[in-house]
């Protein structure tokens, strides 16, 4: 690298803030699943719902309920079927959005990058 | 035409500047591994290797002009849904780089039709969708599109089709820039036509599109990941991964 090179390096600025928001977006497009012909965005949410299938007062139910899919489609749904298919695609998606968050840490500037 | 198939389609028509074949080649060999389906080029070209995939060879569609006095040979993704050998097609531009499987949950839902319109902005990680023109109808992103072979997708394309035809008229109409003609304003105004005046959203859901466009400068493209900069108060340098970009300057490639 010339003098020029390095000073125009040492001039970048580096937006964790943004860089955050890259890590969130790329992870949070990967929290889709198909199931029954539909596609699901894996919340929080979803995943309580299909869970509440198994209260005290639906304990060994097995039945099917509806349900509209992302797209408004609506998909005949297994709760625990589901559930399972959330569940796991949640464990691996924010696995490996600890991995990045952990990488993401050590960076302080754009030399970094 | 092979039963319940899915495929890819990339249209590809070289200019004086950029040799569109050898980008929508990149761009089929990312679809082929990260989404392991078939892709077939639309093109004039019948030379040069089209490796594992397919090759439908087309006439070279009009010229529409840019603002940089090139030729832009973009008109023809009104027609790709009658070209497309498959039932379920996913489209995408030739400057589109698939990084991640994140299109295969669409590309397996049952949607008939759907197109981007969310684009997340590198320089501010805002989530922006665009209005057309004075008339403010939604805008969408013609760069990404699945649609199924049925009455629904035909239609939006046959509407496509007269939009392209009377380009000039639908811009007075909807108070846009004439020049030049742009498929995302094609498909706008079709999809705001056919879903209702606006009543029907034809958007991907949780897949926004990441527009590289010339807000930016990139650095490098490595292992999926763009290392970029970009200048608002100061000079910035950041990096994206695992998410599909649309790398929009053709001279950084």
């Amino acid at each position: 690298m010339n003098t020029e090179e390095l000073r125009d390096a040492a001039r970048v600025a580096y937006d964790r803030e943004l860089a955050k928001q890259n890590i969130n977006t790329a992870i949070e497009s990967r929290m889709t699943v198909n199931y029954g012909g539909g596609m699901f965005i894996v919340t929080q949410e979803l995943i309580a719902f299909l869970h509440s299938w198994f209260g005290p007062n639906w304990k060994d139910w097995d039945g099917v309920i509806y349900m509209m899919d992302a797209y408004d489609v609506p998909v005949k749904v297994i709760p625990h079927e589901l559930l399972y298919i959330c569940q796991r695609r949640w464990w691996e998606v924010m696995n490996e959005f600890a991995a990045e968050y952990e990488e993401f840490t050590k960076i302080r500037n754009a030399k970094q990058l | 035409m092979q039963n319940n198939s899915k495929g890819c389609l990339i249209a590809a028509f070289d200019n004086e500047n950029y040799i569109y074949f050898d980008m929508a080649m990149i761009a089929a060999d990312r679809v082929a591994k990260h989404l392991n389906i078939p892709v077939t080029i639309v093109t004039d070209r019948t030379d040069g290797n089209i490796g594992p995939h397919k090759r439908i060879v087309v006439e070279k569609p009009g010229n529409n002009w840019r603002s940089d006095d090139t030729t832009w040979r973009n008109l023809i993704r009104t027609k790709l849904y009658d070209l497309s050998p498959y039932d379920r097609t996913l489209i995408i531009d030739g400057d589109y780089f698939i990084c991640t499987s994140n299109l295969l949950p669409h590309l397996n839902s049952n949607v008939d039709f759907i197109m981007t319109k969310q684009v997340y902005n590198l320089t501010n990680h805002k989530l922006e969708s665009f209005k057309l023109g004075n008339t403010r109808i939604d805008m969408y992103w013609a760069t990404v599109c699945i649609f199924n072979k049925c009455n629904e997708s035909h239609r939006i394309f046959e509407m496509a089709k007269h939009v392209q035809e009377h380009y000039e008229y639908y811009s007075i109409l909807y108070e846009y820039r004439r020049v030049p003609i742009r498929n995302d304003f094609i498909f706008s105004v079709a999809l705001h036509l056919m879903g209702g005046y606006g009543m029907k959203d034809y958007s991907f859901k949780n897949y926004p599109l990441v527009n590289c466009d010339s807000k930016i400068d990139y650095d490098r493209f490595e292992d999926d990941k763009l290392v970029y900069r970009y200048i608002t108060d100061k000079v910035y340098a950041n990096s994206i991964k695992n998410i599909d970009l649309h790398l929009m300057n053709k001279d950084q490639f």
